[in-house]
């Protein structure tokens, strides 16, 4: 196949998609025995994800000293980490039920994987909340359930608001994405060849007919998850920054933060998927779905969300400045110019600085370009959540309370080890799951084939026409 | 087969139907025909008994061969062999309840006995708290006029002292060449019994042919006193060496030259208006710190009936004195005496405005002139760098105030060779300002603590080099540690015929002896002291001894010194202590055995008996005491009894010691003596602290992770040196450096240190210990190494240093890392190692002559701008006393008590005894270096330093800071699961149990006092370096140390000052028990009891008249960051500082506060009333 031919302004996808092509492309690494590169990326990420799991496994023996937190910082990497890949988690959601919402067809190549990566980021994200307090086996008294001792939960803690978010918001991502699949799943069952994958595959799509009647009850069910999902992308970093707005430490004391992390979380987000699908296309060689024009509208979407975050960055600067607060002053200037100022200015150059390279067209088509900036952006947003985590913390109000955060080795572990674990399930998913909604591609294509035996009678059908609608 | 069936069923009658009248089944009510007949079986046919061991299934085969015998053998074993593999893991232990309880104890009520700490020398009355039998704390005897119920941070932590896993716990042989771990001196010897020991030392006693000498610190008490006289009439070779490394020696040999009497005087702090610290701390280092702290600190209430003190310190490196004073001046230690002789001057030649109260009586006095006259205050002020107006105001002090006033020179400021001089100039300058009669006691009840003299120590050395000495009897002094080694002590151990060392551990000096008698901790033996004349102080066991006999190890034997001499005398032949059994004693023995022939009894019984420590203790206070004074008590049991119960027999009485004392003569032919010495070059100043003092308790985990008042760095010591060395050359703080003076070196890290004079480098004295064992071990460089013996003194300060940068860096750990307080400053933010110091900028008024922006955390102010406006100290943004406006109503209502502690900044000289005695009441881990270094100390009150002002010579600043229990806590909201909550008296408490460990409560505490078991941190036994989860496990027996009342909490929970709350609930449950109203001062915080300056005060603040309410109401209170209206349950009573000049500090806020009570004053003139708050007085114009 030829991937000379790029789709133009007018089309999504490459003209060199062919109806009957489009579930042959897709399920085919499902079928596959894995490539070496799979296996050695695999293999990598496993290793990584070790990094985790021990440190996790030797705390839980011995107790948290091991890591770098200390009397005034009391969180440290784990709730950087944390909030970093609730952040990433945020591209999946707001592609499949706003970018739905709003009827923007591009979203159909990447809407699979952006959702699977939400899935995973929410599960590598959850882990750090559960790891960081002192007793992790007794965690579970976070979440109100009835019991004898009549224990409660404090519903005034922005803690126990983010069990709330982070559960809902997991389970309404991981239920919408898993409804997206069920045709698909049911595509997998129509061409397996053996009867376990059958039998599977039958059993992962409920028995799906592919009758209008399915499709009529799929239809309405997913746009009432997308009105559902679509707040719950909003609300869950809100309630995410309520654990330090709604505290009084200078620095976290800031009313712009719900706008402010949601903002990041999708610039972070989107910088995430750029720097997946980058990569997936390639390996997975659907360039042909995966366009040009996909990855151009992701860069313009980084690039509004760099210039909201870099506005909220220097509105903080002008209320310290205007607050008159000593405490709140001293915090901001600490950030540039204090024993953190690298990681300030890490923030600073990789979010906003760098970002405005996508005013450029060339570049924002440049694959190379957008991979290594989309990197640069995942770094600028850890390091964002470590400067807002951490310099407030080291110093707050009593110079007497005053401490330096080191991280230790195994700070380092734990933080490598969520990348391990979330490509380890990135790449597991590449393999077992249907890595584009084929459905809902076929419904974006030009024009209606005889080749699909799931029939072109829904909703999308009417899109599929006007793609220039997305510019 | 078949039993007829119970046969009054079938009889029954039966009703008209043919139904019995009562029936239980159904079968039976329809008289079922096969149920009847089988209704006796025992078994029915068809009912399918299970497959029994063999295999049969059929009812005939069960019923005839049920069970096999062999299988019911076989299982049954095997049954009893696993309940008895159950049973070898963990054998049997009976616990049994108290049937038979002892009438003094009830479980879970402390009992308090009345005691005296004769460990640590000063002879502090005690009120040991003992739990089910075991001593857990220590408080001071409010009857005690020393200590006053109150303790030192080294008193509190020498409970722990009692549990000391590396104490000698049976006798030993050495080698005397010990130099290997403590752990192999533990090892038992089963033929090595105390038994043996004294005869085989009683033996060498008798033999000796040169000189046998006891060799301990100072011991005073009827009873100690005359048991050494009975040891030393043993014969004429009989010597006693009395030492103490932090004596008062100089100043006893200073009023034997100046009056002909050996005295160490009792300072009356509480009566002096003005006091002049001339290289000495009587705070941190008097013979008496805990007494000098408590009337020191009555006298710095700018409220108090006297006035408020002043403090002068000339020191050079800051001291717990000199950090309290008004007026400190960094000034080399050689020229201490200058400085002295130079106000002498100003006093007798100075003129009327200077003239001390007796400058007359001295003025004309040839010897007087000869020394004083070149000493001119313009000469003084050029020598050392002091300005003259300075000096003059030091003098015009002491002439305001006659006989009010206390010079004072004892400490390691000025111990150079020349300290001898020192003292004498200020004994010499008290006498001209008049004191002896007023504010110093050298005749009535002087001070008998430390009184060892170094120069009697260095005779033994004469003799042990020359061979003279048979028997070496060393009791718990270590001069092998605490002499240079250029005293040569060590090598002239090694020519005594006999070492014998009697004491609790093992140390430097024990290690070079010939056998270890093991000795007993103070709260285990009998004793008595006399730590003033006319105190009497008697000391009782609290508990039987830890290591004693009848404990576990049969191997274990340890023995009071008192006995241990005794044994050893009665064992060398003499009849000193034996008797002859009195007839009744006969009697009774014979009435034991049950019969009237003594010849039947066995041989000895009815010998001579050995007298124990007991009897002698309690026939000399018989003979001594009781025969000698009239006491209430017409018998000597009655007045044994309460002589025992309260701890002390007081022959001077509380009148009598504030009284006006006889002044005696001073000589002024001694001053001949006195010569100013040369000052050049950099100078050594080995400083003792009130924490570690000699080293003495270098071991004690407690006062190891207690930071240094100064530095706030535990675990170690450093070369202090100031900054400007620093920068000259090029050293920052961690960095190792070889100081080298008199030919020894030491390799330490070096610490800048704000307040030390730029020619001088300072090394705490007390560590570096090797032979000990334990967790005190090894850490540090030993500063003794440095000094040298002058004329009889060992001189610790003084002697040129060379400061050399070696290899390495330590980062030390200190638990405030920052110094600088001012955001105004760029600089500032750029300093910045964990816990490396930044150097505060001079934050005076800026170039503009604005006033410094800074954090409204301290209140701090002059006297003279307190008169003026009581209220000028408060930082805040907020009226005094009044919460900021809030959102919300108030949500809690404080209906019973509401609980509240207010901290005096002027009263808190920052000593530390409130934090031990917290960690000592609380279970309050300790954590070891590494986890310091880390940020992780577990200290539920800590004391913050502040420095002010010049980075060369700054203003100090000590504020306790614990859990402020805030009325809208901010760690109550975030507590995902009300694990800290409020309660109904205004506690902000914590539920361990119901922690998950999230440390948002931490994080969002704007004072940073709760602190996160990171570890299990009360499994360790902590070392130095123990750093990872596999740290040693707690060694028995330190857990009886542990406050039944407070759980010792798990890792992963978080913890904080409670109030403790454990205290409150036993008040609130005495009151409730006598029926009556818990009076105000009946509950007492751990910190507040020990606090020897009584600058904590807690109480109920629903009580209008109580003393912390008060406290809440005076102008100086404040709450710490009430701008964020955390509405805390603690105030501070801002600084106030006795200086003439205005305070150049001022917060934003005060600028202010003064703007407005300017116009106010300039617009009302004068006119309003006065209602609440007064603004009105007139505003300094320094504030424009």
């Amino acid at each position: 196949m030829s991937l000379a031919l790029e789709p133009d302004d007018k089309h999504l996808l490459s003209p060199a998609i062919k109806m009957d092509r489009v579930t042959e492309d897709i399920l085919a690494p499902m079928g596959r025995f894995p490539s070496l590169p799979w296996h050695l990326a695999f293999g990598l990420a496993q290793g990584a994800a070790l990094l985790l799991l021990a440190p996790v496994a030797y705390q839980m023996f011995f107790g948290l000293g091991i890591y770098g937190i200390t009397n005034p910082n009391g969180w440290g990497v784990f709730i950087v980490n944390f909030v970093f890949w609730i952040g990433i988690g945020h591209a999946g959601t707001l592609i499949s039920a706003i970018l739905f919402l709003f009827r923007q067809n591009w979203r159909t190549s990447i809407n699979r994987s952006a959702e699977a990566m939400t899935i995973f980021a929410v599960m590598t994200a959850g882990v750090f909340p559960l790891v960081h307090v002192g007793r992790t086996w007794v965690a579970y008294w976070l979440v109100p359930y009835p019991a004898e001792r009549q224990m409660w939960v404090n519903f005034r803690s922005p803690l126990l608001w983010d069990v709330f978010a982070v559960t809902t918001y997991f389970t309404v991502s991981l239920l919408f994405w898993y409804q997206g699949l069920l045709p698909d799943w049911a595509t997998a069952r129509d061409r397996a060849k053996n009867k376990f994958f059958r039998t599977l595959y039958s059993v992962l799509s409920f028995g799906w007919t592919g009758s209008a009647r399915d499709w009529n009850h799929y239809e309405r069910c997913y746009r009432q998850f997308a009105f559902l999902a679509a707040p719950l992308v909003l609300s869950v970093h809100s309630i995410v920054s309520f654990d330090f707005a709604v505290s009084l430490i200078p620095g976290w004391h800031t009313t712009i933060f719900p706008p402010y992390f949601v903002a990041g979380a999708i610039f972070s987000g989107f910088g995430m998927v750029v720097t997946l699908l980058v990569i997936m296309r390639k390996l997975y060689k659907l360039e042909h779905y995966i366009t040009l024009t996909h990855m151009e509208l992701m860069n313009k979407v980084i690039l509004a969300t760099s210039l909201i975050v870099g506005y909220a960055y220097a509105s903080e600067f002008y209320i310290a400045w205007y607050s008159g607060h000593e405490y709140e002053q001293y915090q901001f200037l600490l950030r540039p110019f204090g024993p953190y100022a690298i990681t300030f200015w890490t923030m600073v150059i990789c979010n906003v600085v760098i970002p405005h390279a996508f005013w450029f067209r060339s570049i924002r088509r440049s694959i190379p370009w957008m991979f290594v900036i989309s990197i640069f952006v995942n770094v600028g947003m850890w390091f964002e959540r470590y400067n807002i985590f951490i310099i407030s913390l080291h110093r707050d109000f009593l110079p007497s309370n005053w401490g330096m955060y080191y991280m230790t080795p195994f700070d380092y572990a734990i933080t490598i080890g969520s990348f391990g674990m979330f490509f380890t399930l990135f790449l597991a998913f590449s393999r077992v799951f249907p890595t584009l909604a084929i459905a809902e591609l076929k419904a974006t294509l030009p024009e209606p084939s005889t080749g699909s035996r799931l029939g072109h009678d829904h909703g999308h059908a009417d899109h599929a026409h006007k793609p220039a609608e997305v510019h | 087969m078949s039993i007829e069936p119970p046969t009054a069923l079938n009889a029954e009658p039966t009703t008209g139907s043919g139904h019995p009248e009562y029936w239980t089944t159904l079968s039976e009510y329809d008289r079922d025909e096969e149920y009847l007949s089988r209704a006796g079986e025992e078994f029915y046919p068809d009912a399918k008994p299970e497959k029994d061991f063999e295999g049969s299934a059929s009812l005939e085969d069960h019923l005839a061969s049920p069970v096999k015998r062999r299988t019911f053998l076989k299982f049954s074993g095997f049954a009893a062999l696993a309940a008895m593999i159950q049973g070898c893991e963990r054998p049997v232990e009976q616990v049994r309840p108290y049937i038979h309880k002892p009438e003094e104890i009830t479980l879970g009520k402390p009992n308090l006995y009345a005691s005296t700490l004769t460990d640590t020398g000063e002879g502090y009355g005690l009120l040991v708290t003992c739990r089910e039998g075991r001593p857990i704390k220590l408080e001071g005897n409010p009857d005690h006029p020393v200590n006053r119920g109150t303790l030192s941070a080294r008193a509190q932590g020498s409970i722990i002292d009692l549990y000391n896993p590396d104490r000698i716990r049976f006798p030993m042989r050495l080698k005397r060449s010990f130099a290997g771990e403590m752990g192999e001196g533990l090892e038992p010897d089963a033929t090595v019994k105390m038994a043996d020991l004294d005869r085989e030392i009683g033996e060498k006693i008798r033999t000796a042919t040169g000189k046998v000498v006891l060799l301990s610190r100072t011991a005073t008490g009827p009873a100690n006193e005359r048991l050494i006289a009975d040891f030393l009439a043993q014969g004429r070779n009989f010597e006693h060496v009395v030492y103490d490394p932090m004596s008062g020696g100089d100043e006893r040999r200073a009023h034997l030259d100046a009056f002909g009497e050996e005295v160490t005087p009792r300072y009356l702090f509480d009566k002096a208006a003005v006091v002049v610290a001339l290289g000495g701390d009587p705070l941190g280092q008097g013979v008496s710190p805990v007494e000098y702290q408590h009337g020191f600190a009555k006298r710095r209430d700018p409220a108090s009936a006297e006035g408020m003190s002043r403090v002068y310190a000339f020191e050079p490196v800051p001291s717990l004195t000199g950090m309290s004073a008004d007026y400190r001046f960094v000034v080399r230690p050689e020229h201490l005496i200058a400085v002295g002789l130079g106000l002498a001057n100003l006093l007798l030649f100075g003129g009327a405005e200077y003239a001390g109260a007796n400058a007359s009586s001295f003025a004309g006095n040839a010897d007087v002139r000869r020394l004083v006259e070149p000493f001119t205050a313009a000469r003084v002020a050029k020598d050392t760098g002091i300005a003259e107006k300075e000096l003059q105001r030091v003098a015009a002090s002491l002439h305001a105030h006659p006989g009010r006033s206390i010079v004072y020179t004892q400490g390691t400021g000025g111990a150079t060779a020349s300290s001898g001089a020192l003292a004498l100039v200020g004994v010499f300058l008290n006498s001209i300002c008049g004191n002896y009669a007023e504010t110093i006691d050298a005749t009535l009840s002087p001070s008998m603590q430390a009184m060892g003299d170094v120069r009697a120590l260095l005779g033994l050395v004469n003799d042990l080099k020359a061979g003279a000495v048979s028997v070496l009897i060393v009791n718990g002094v270590n001069p092998v540690y605490t002499l240079p080694p250029s005293a040569g002590f060590a090598e002239a151990l090694g020519k005594a015929g006999y070492l014998v060392t009697v004491g609790r551990m093992m140390d430097e000096t024990a290690a070079l002896c010939d056998v270890a008698v093991p000795g007993v901790h103070g709260l285990e033996g009998w004793g008595d002291a006399q730590p003033q004349r006319g105190v009497l102080g008697l000391q009782q066991p609290a508990v039987r001894r830890i290591f004693g006999e009848l404990a576990a190890n049969v191997l274990y034997d340890t023995r009071a010194w008192q006995e241990s001499l005794m044994a050893f005398v009665n064992a060398a032949g003499a009849k000193t202590f034996i008797r002859e059994l009195t007839q009744p004693e006969i009697q009774a023995a014979l009435d034991d055995a049950g019969t009237t022939d003594t010849l039947t009894l066995a041989p000895g019984t009815l010998g001579p008996q050995a007298i124990s420590w007991y009897q002698y203790l309690r026939e000399t206070w018989r003979e001594r005491v009781f025969a000698k004074g009239s006491y209430a008590a017409k018998d000597f049991d009655t007045f044994w009894n309460g002589a025992v119960q309260k701890g002390l027999i007081d022959l001077v009485g509380e009148d009598a010691r504030k009284g006006s004392f006889s002044a005696p003569t001073f000589k002024t032919a001694a001053l001949s003596a006195v010569t100013a010495p040369e000052a050049s070059g950099t100078v050594l100043v080995a400083y003792a602290t009130v924490v570690h003092g000699d080293g003495e308790s270098m071991g004690n985990p407690f006062l190891l992770e207690l930071p240094d008042p100064a530095s706030k760095i535990c675990w170690d010591n450093y070369a202090a040196i100031s900054p400007a060395m620093a920068e000259s050359l090029d050293l920052k703080d961690g960095e190792h450096v070889e100081v080298t003076a008199n030919g020894e070196s030491i390799t330490v890290p070096v610490f800048v240190q704000p307040g030390t004079h730029p020619d001088v480098v300072g090394v705490m004295l007390g560590w570096g210990r090797n032979a000990f064992g334990g967790v005190g071990d090894a850490i540090g460089g030993n500063a003794f190494k440095l000094a040298k013996v002058h004329d009889g003194r060992v001189a610790t300060a003084g002697a040129e240093v060379k400061i050399a940068r070696v290899s390495g860096k330590t980062n030390l750990a200190n638990t405030q890392g920052h110094n600088y307080l001012f955001s105004n400053s760029m600089a500032g933010l750029n300093v910045n190692e964990q816990h490396g110091d930044a150097i505060p900028e001079n934050a005076q008024l800026n170039e503009q002559g604005k006033p410094v922006y800074d954090r409204p955390i301290l209140g701090e102010t002059t006297l003279n701008e307190w008169k003026k406006n009581p209220f000028h100290a408060y930082p805040n943004n907020a009226d005094h006393n009044t919460n900021p406006p809030s959102m919300w109503e108030a949500s809690h209502k404080y209906v019973g008590h509401h609980w509240g502690l207010a901290v005096d900044l002027n009263a808190c000289n920052g000593c530390g005894a409130c934090m031990v005695a917290c960690s000592v009441e609380n279970n309050v881990p300790v954590v070891g270096r590494y986890e310091v270094q880390m940020g992780r100390e577990m200290h539920w009150i800590r004391i913050d330093r502040y420095y002010r002002g010049d980075k060369n010579n700054p203003d100090f600043v000590q504020m306790p800071l614990m859990c402020q229990h805030c009325d809208n806590a901010p760690c109550e909201t975030v507590c995902p699961v009300i694990a800290t909550m409020h309660n109904d008296e205004g506690l902000n408490v914590m539920v361990y149990n119901r922690c998950v460990g999230t440390r948002y409560c931490a994080n969002n505490c704007p004072y940073k006092v709760r602190r996160f078991n990171f570890w299990q941190y009360t499994d360790f036994r902590t070392g130095p370096d123990r750093s990872e989860g596999s740290g040693d496990k707690r060694v028995s027996p330190l857990e009886l140390v542990l406050n039944p009342d407070v759980t010792t909490r798990t890792r992963g929970v978080m913890e904080k000052c409670s109030f403790c709350i454990q205290r409150i609930r036993r008040a609130k449950d005495t009151a409730r028990d006598t029926g009556e109203p818990l009076p105000d001062g009946a509950m007492v915080t751990a910190c507040q009891q020990t606090c020897p300056a009584k600058a904590i005060t807690f109480g109920d603040r629903n009580d209008r008249n109580s003393a912390v309410t008060k406290k809440f109401l005076d102008p100086r209170s404040y709450g710490l960051l009430v701008d964020l209206n955390t509405d805390p349950s603690v105030r501070y009573l801002a600084l106030v500082r006795n200086r003439d000049e205005p305070s150049p500090y001022r917060t934003k806020y005060q600028a202010h506060r003064l703007h407005k009570a300017h116009d106010k004053h300039s617009h009302d003139d004068h006119g309003s009333g006065e209602a609440g708050h007064d603004h009105s007085t007139d505003a300094p114009s320094q504030s424009h």
